[in-house]
Protein backbone atom coordinates (compact mmCIF):
# COMPACT_ATOMS: atom_id res chain seq x y z
CA UNK A 1 0.00 0.00 0.00
CA UNK A 2 2.72 2.46 1.05
CA UNK A 3 4.92 1.38 -1.77
CA UNK A 4 2.00 1.80 -4.20
CA UNK A 5 1.40 5.33 -2.93
CA UNK A 6 5.09 6.16 -3.31
CA UNK A 7 5.11 4.90 -6.87
CA UNK A 8 2.00 6.95 -7.75
CA UNK A 9 3.54 10.04 -6.17
CA UNK A 10 6.80 9.52 -8.02
CA UNK A 11 4.97 9.05 -11.32
CA UNK A 12 2.96 12.24 -10.74
CA UNK A 13 6.16 14.06 -9.84
CA UNK A 14 7.75 13.01 -13.12
CA UNK A 15 4.67 14.06 -15.06
CA UNK A 16 4.55 17.40 -13.28
CA UNK A 17 8.21 18.15 -13.91
CA UNK A 18 7.94 17.09 -17.55
CA UNK A 19 4.97 19.40 -18.11
CA UNK A 20 6.73 22.35 -16.47
CA UNK A 21 9.90 21.64 -18.44
CA UNK A 22 7.93 21.46 -21.68
CA UNK A 23 6.31 24.83 -20.96
CA UNK A 24 9.61 26.47 -20.03
CA UNK A 25 11.39 25.08 -23.09
CA UNK A 26 8.54 26.16 -25.32
CA UNK A 27 8.57 29.70 -23.88
CA UNK A 28 12.34 29.95 -24.26
CA UNK A 29 12.22 28.70 -27.86
CA UNK A 30 9.44 31.18 -28.62
CA UNK A 31 11.60 34.07 -27.36
CA UNK A 32 14.46 32.98 -29.58
CA UNK A 33 12.15 32.63 -32.57
CA UNK A 34 10.72 36.12 -32.08
CA UNK A 35 14.19 37.64 -31.82
CA UNK A 36 15.38 35.74 -34.88
CA UNK A 37 12.41 36.87 -36.98
CA UNK A 38 12.74 40.50 -35.83
CA UNK A 39 16.45 40.65 -36.68
CA UNK A 40 15.97 38.80 -39.96
CA UNK A 41 13.15 41.05 -41.21
CA UNK A 42 14.77 44.30 -40.12
CA UNK A 43 18.22 43.50 -41.50
CA UNK A 44 16.75 42.36 -44.83
CA UNK A 45 14.84 45.62 -45.25
CA UNK A 46 17.73 47.83 -44.06
CA UNK A 47 20.14 46.04 -46.41
CA UNK A 48 18.05 47.08 -49.42
CA UNK A 49 17.11 50.62 -48.46
CA UNK A 50 18.38 53.68 -50.29
CA UNK A 51 17.77 56.22 -47.55
CA UNK A 52 17.30 56.16 -43.77
CA UNK A 53 15.10 58.98 -42.50
CA UNK A 54 15.60 58.42 -38.77
CA UNK A 55 18.58 60.21 -37.29
CA UNK A 56 20.70 57.51 -35.63
CA UNK A 57 23.78 58.11 -33.46
CA UNK A 58 27.04 56.68 -34.76
CA UNK A 59 27.37 54.56 -31.62
CA UNK A 60 25.74 54.47 -28.16
CA UNK A 61 28.53 56.71 -26.84
CA UNK A 62 27.69 59.40 -29.39
CA UNK A 63 24.01 59.69 -28.49
CA UNK A 64 20.92 57.83 -27.38
CA UNK A 65 20.16 54.92 -29.72
CA UNK A 66 16.80 55.16 -31.48
CA UNK A 67 13.96 52.82 -30.58
CA UNK A 68 12.49 53.03 -34.08
CA UNK A 69 13.69 53.40 -37.64
CA UNK A 70 12.12 54.75 -40.81
CA UNK A 71 13.65 54.25 -44.24
CA UNK A 72 12.75 53.99 -47.90
CA UNK A 73 11.60 50.56 -49.08
CA UNK A 74 14.41 49.30 -51.29
CA UNK A 75 12.62 46.14 -52.38
CA UNK A 76 9.82 48.06 -54.05
CA UNK A 77 12.28 50.42 -55.57
CA UNK A 78 11.22 53.43 -57.55
CA UNK A 79 11.35 53.99 -60.51
CA UNK A 80 11.25 50.23 -61.30
CA UNK A 81 7.78 49.77 -59.85
CA UNK A 82 6.75 53.40 -59.79
CA UNK A 83 6.06 53.16 -56.09
CA UNK A 84 7.91 55.11 -53.45
CA UNK A 85 7.13 53.65 -50.05
CA UNK A 86 8.65 53.89 -46.62
CA UNK A 87 9.05 51.28 -43.90
CA UNK A 88 8.90 52.07 -40.20
CA UNK A 89 9.88 49.55 -37.54
CA UNK A 90 8.73 50.51 -34.06
CA UNK A 91 7.60 48.98 -30.80
CA UNK A 92 4.05 49.19 -29.52
CA UNK A 93 4.19 47.59 -26.10
CA UNK A 94 6.20 44.46 -26.82
CA UNK A 95 4.98 44.07 -30.43
CA UNK A 96 7.35 44.95 -33.25
CA UNK A 97 5.36 46.75 -35.94
CA UNK A 98 6.34 47.06 -39.59
CA UNK A 99 4.46 49.98 -41.08
CA UNK A 100 4.42 50.62 -44.81
CA UNK A 101 3.54 54.18 -45.83
CA UNK A 102 3.66 56.64 -48.72
CA UNK A 103 3.91 60.40 -49.13
CA UNK A 104 1.71 62.36 -51.52
CA UNK A 105 0.32 65.82 -52.22
CA UNK A 106 -2.92 64.30 -53.57
CA UNK A 107 -5.98 64.33 -51.34
CA UNK A 108 -7.35 62.23 -49.87
CA UNK A 109 -3.94 60.86 -49.04
CA UNK A 110 -5.19 57.31 -48.30
CA UNK A 111 -6.61 56.67 -51.76
CA UNK A 112 -4.05 58.60 -53.78
CA UNK A 113 -2.84 56.42 -56.69
CA UNK A 114 0.70 55.08 -56.51
CA UNK A 115 1.67 57.25 -59.47
CA UNK A 116 1.24 60.32 -57.23
CA UNK A 117 3.47 59.04 -54.44
CA UNK A 118 6.60 61.14 -53.98
CA UNK A 119 9.81 61.19 -51.97
CA UNK A 120 9.29 62.39 -48.40
CA UNK A 121 11.48 65.43 -48.98
CA UNK A 122 9.62 66.67 -52.09
CA UNK A 123 8.22 70.22 -51.82
CA UNK A 124 5.18 71.54 -53.64
CA UNK A 125 4.80 75.04 -55.14
CA UNK A 126 4.13 76.47 -51.69
CA UNK A 127 7.23 74.79 -50.23
CA UNK A 128 5.08 72.31 -48.26
CA UNK A 129 6.12 68.77 -47.52
CA UNK A 130 3.78 65.94 -48.65
CA UNK A 131 1.34 64.19 -46.27
CA UNK A 132 2.11 60.66 -45.06
CA UNK A 133 -0.46 57.84 -45.12
CA UNK A 134 -0.21 54.28 -43.85
CA UNK A 135 -0.65 51.49 -46.40
CA UNK A 136 -0.25 48.60 -43.96
CA UNK A 137 0.75 48.04 -40.36
CA UNK A 138 1.63 44.49 -39.39
CA UNK A 139 3.04 42.96 -36.21
CA UNK A 140 6.17 41.04 -37.20
CA UNK A 141 7.37 39.86 -33.80
CA UNK A 142 6.20 39.75 -30.21
CA UNK A 143 7.78 39.81 -26.76
CA UNK A 144 10.36 42.44 -27.83
CA UNK A 145 10.96 44.37 -24.62
CA UNK A 146 13.48 46.84 -26.03
CA UNK A 147 14.83 47.89 -29.40
CA UNK A 148 17.93 49.99 -29.98
CA UNK A 149 19.37 51.11 -33.28
CA UNK A 150 22.52 53.03 -34.09
CA UNK A 151 25.14 53.38 -36.79
CA UNK A 152 25.79 55.05 -40.11
CA UNK A 153 25.40 52.85 -43.18
CA UNK A 154 26.14 49.76 -41.04
CA UNK A 155 23.16 49.78 -38.71
CA UNK A 156 23.39 47.92 -35.41
CA UNK A 157 20.13 46.34 -34.29
CA UNK A 158 20.11 45.42 -30.62
CA UNK A 159 17.00 43.98 -28.99
CA UNK A 160 15.84 42.24 -25.86
CA UNK A 161 13.17 39.56 -25.81
CA UNK A 162 11.44 38.90 -22.50
CA UNK A 163 8.72 36.92 -20.84
CA UNK A 164 7.73 36.60 -17.18
CA UNK A 165 10.88 34.70 -16.24
CA UNK A 166 13.61 35.33 -18.79
CA UNK A 167 15.24 38.09 -20.84
CA UNK A 168 17.69 37.47 -23.65
CA UNK A 169 19.64 39.99 -25.71
CA UNK A 170 20.39 39.65 -29.42
CA UNK A 171 22.38 41.86 -31.77
CA UNK A 172 23.31 42.07 -35.41
CA UNK A 173 24.53 44.66 -37.91
CA UNK A 174 23.12 45.31 -41.32
CA UNK A 175 24.88 47.13 -44.14
CA UNK A 176 22.62 49.46 -46.11
CA UNK A 177 24.43 48.67 -49.32
CA UNK A 178 22.25 50.95 -51.48
CA UNK A 179 22.63 54.00 -49.24
CA UNK A 180 24.54 56.68 -51.13
CA UNK B 1 -34.59 -37.16 24.96
CA UNK B 2 -30.98 -37.43 24.35
CA UNK B 3 -29.51 -35.57 21.52
CA UNK B 4 -26.76 -37.29 19.90
CA UNK B 5 -23.98 -35.34 18.38
CA UNK B 6 -22.14 -37.07 15.76
CA UNK B 7 -18.60 -36.20 16.05
CA UNK B 8 -17.13 -35.63 12.70
CA UNK B 9 -13.61 -36.27 11.96
CA UNK B 10 -11.55 -33.01 11.74
CA UNK B 11 -10.19 -32.57 8.30
CA UNK B 12 -8.11 -29.39 8.08
CA UNK B 13 -8.33 -27.50 4.80
CA UNK B 14 -5.02 -27.59 3.05
CA UNK B 15 -3.12 -24.28 3.51
CA UNK B 16 -1.92 -22.55 0.36
CA UNK B 17 1.35 -21.02 1.19
CA UNK B 18 1.52 -17.50 -0.39
CA UNK B 19 5.03 -16.32 -0.17
CA UNK B 20 5.49 -12.49 0.20
CA UNK B 21 8.27 -10.31 -1.14
CA UNK B 22 11.34 -9.98 0.92
CA UNK B 23 12.56 -6.50 1.77
CA UNK B 24 15.56 -7.08 -0.49
CA UNK B 25 13.27 -7.80 -3.45
CA UNK B 26 11.24 -4.68 -2.75
CA UNK B 27 14.36 -2.54 -2.49
CA UNK B 28 15.70 -3.92 -5.74
CA UNK B 29 12.35 -3.21 -7.45
CA UNK B 30 12.32 0.37 -6.15
CA UNK B 31 15.94 0.82 -7.21
CA UNK B 32 15.13 -0.30 -10.77
CA UNK B 33 12.08 1.98 -10.84
CA UNK B 34 14.19 4.93 -9.69
CA UNK B 35 16.69 4.28 -12.45
CA UNK B 36 13.78 4.42 -14.92
CA UNK B 37 12.44 7.66 -13.44
CA UNK B 38 15.87 9.27 -13.40
CA UNK B 39 16.35 8.16 -17.00
CA UNK B 40 13.18 10.02 -17.98
CA UNK B 41 14.29 13.02 -15.90
CA UNK B 42 17.54 13.19 -17.87
CA UNK B 43 15.47 13.95 -20.99
CA UNK B 44 14.47 17.26 -19.41
CA UNK B 45 18.01 18.46 -18.88
CA UNK B 46 18.75 17.42 -22.47
CA UNK B 47 15.74 19.46 -23.61
CA UNK B 48 17.01 22.50 -21.71
CA UNK B 49 20.47 22.10 -23.21
CA UNK B 50 19.07 21.86 -26.75
CA UNK B 51 16.98 25.02 -26.29
CA UNK B 52 19.98 26.87 -24.81
CA UNK B 53 22.23 25.71 -27.65
CA UNK B 54 19.67 26.86 -30.23
CA UNK B 55 19.52 30.29 -28.59
CA UNK B 56 23.30 30.60 -28.47
CA UNK B 57 23.61 29.58 -32.12
CA UNK B 58 21.03 32.21 -33.08
CA UNK B 59 23.02 34.82 -31.15
CA UNK B 60 26.29 33.66 -32.75
CA UNK B 61 24.89 33.62 -36.29
CA UNK B 62 23.54 37.16 -35.91
CA UNK B 63 26.85 38.41 -34.48
CA UNK B 64 28.72 36.74 -37.35
CA UNK B 65 26.39 38.24 -39.99
CA UNK B 66 26.92 41.67 -38.43
CA UNK B 67 30.71 41.34 -38.47
CA UNK B 68 30.57 40.23 -42.09
CA UNK B 69 28.61 43.35 -43.06
CA UNK B 70 31.10 45.48 -41.10
CA UNK B 71 33.90 44.13 -43.31
CA UNK B 72 31.97 44.28 -46.57
CA UNK B 73 31.28 48.01 -46.13
CA UNK B 74 35.01 48.68 -46.65
CA UNK B 75 36.41 49.12 -50.12
CA UNK B 76 38.26 46.17 -51.66
CA UNK B 77 41.70 47.65 -50.99
CA UNK B 78 40.85 48.49 -47.40
CA UNK B 79 40.12 44.89 -46.48
CA UNK B 80 43.49 43.55 -45.30
CA UNK B 81 44.35 39.98 -46.25
CA UNK B 82 45.32 38.21 -43.03
CA UNK B 83 44.58 35.31 -40.73
CA UNK B 84 42.72 36.93 -37.88
CA UNK B 85 43.31 36.45 -34.19
CA UNK B 86 40.68 35.38 -31.71
CA UNK B 87 39.35 38.28 -29.69
CA UNK B 88 36.49 38.93 -27.34
CA UNK B 89 33.40 40.10 -29.21
CA UNK B 90 32.85 42.58 -26.39
CA UNK B 91 35.46 43.59 -23.84
CA UNK B 92 32.69 44.80 -21.52
CA UNK B 93 32.30 42.07 -18.88
CA UNK B 94 28.68 43.08 -18.31
CA UNK B 95 27.79 42.58 -21.98
CA UNK B 96 25.71 39.46 -22.75
CA UNK B 97 28.15 38.84 -25.61
CA UNK B 98 31.24 38.89 -23.39
CA UNK B 99 31.57 35.09 -23.59
CA UNK B 100 31.62 35.12 -27.38
CA UNK B 101 34.88 35.37 -29.31
CA UNK B 102 35.36 36.40 -32.92
CA UNK B 103 37.90 35.63 -35.59
CA UNK B 104 38.01 37.17 -39.05
CA UNK B 105 40.13 35.56 -41.77
CA UNK B 106 40.58 37.25 -45.12
CA UNK B 107 42.27 35.63 -48.09
CA UNK B 108 42.53 36.01 -51.85
CA UNK B 109 40.60 33.49 -53.90
CA UNK B 110 40.81 32.51 -57.56
CA UNK B 111 38.03 32.08 -60.12
CA UNK B 112 37.30 28.61 -58.71
CA UNK B 113 36.87 30.12 -55.22
CA UNK B 114 40.01 28.29 -54.05
CA UNK B 115 42.44 30.11 -51.75
CA UNK B 116 45.16 31.88 -53.66
CA UNK B 117 48.55 33.01 -52.42
CA UNK B 118 48.84 35.47 -55.26
CA UNK B 119 46.77 38.64 -55.23
CA UNK B 120 43.54 38.29 -57.19
CA UNK B 121 40.48 40.41 -57.78
CA UNK B 122 38.41 38.61 -55.13
CA UNK B 123 38.73 38.30 -51.38
CA UNK B 124 37.06 35.75 -49.15
CA UNK B 125 35.97 36.97 -45.73
CA UNK B 126 35.38 34.24 -43.16
CA UNK B 127 33.92 35.14 -39.77
CA UNK B 128 33.98 32.59 -36.96
CA UNK B 129 32.27 33.03 -33.61
CA UNK B 130 33.32 30.83 -30.68
CA UNK B 131 31.61 30.26 -27.36
CA UNK B 132 31.55 27.75 -24.54
CA UNK B 133 28.46 25.60 -24.19
CA UNK B 134 28.27 23.21 -21.22
CA UNK B 135 32.06 23.04 -21.00
CA UNK B 136 32.53 22.39 -24.71
CA UNK B 137 33.65 24.92 -27.27
CA UNK B 138 31.21 25.56 -30.07
CA UNK B 139 31.63 27.69 -33.15
CA UNK B 140 29.63 29.21 -35.97
CA UNK B 141 31.21 30.20 -39.25
CA UNK B 142 29.93 32.26 -42.15
CA UNK B 143 31.66 33.68 -45.21
CA UNK B 144 31.25 35.98 -48.18
CA UNK B 145 33.22 37.14 -51.17
CA UNK B 146 34.14 40.73 -51.99
CA UNK B 147 35.18 41.49 -55.56
CA UNK B 148 36.99 44.52 -56.89
CA UNK B 149 34.54 46.62 -58.88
Amino acid sequence: MTIGALIIMATYGVYNISYKTYKKNFASAELTQNARIALERMSRDIRQTTEILTALPEDPGAGTPSSEIKFQDGHNFWPTSGQIQYITYSLSGTDLHRKLSHFTFTTPCETAPASTWVLWSTRDGNNNLPAECTDSDVVKAEKISSLQLWGVKVITINLNVSDETSTYQFETKSLGRNIQ
Amino acid sequence: MKILFVKRAFTPTPKVLVRGFTIIEVLIAIFILEIGILGVASFFTTGFKITKTAREETIASNLAAGLLDEEVVNSFDNIPVAIGSREKYSIDASSPFYNYEKKIDISYIDANLADSVAATEMKKIVVTIYWINSGNEKSFQTATVKARH
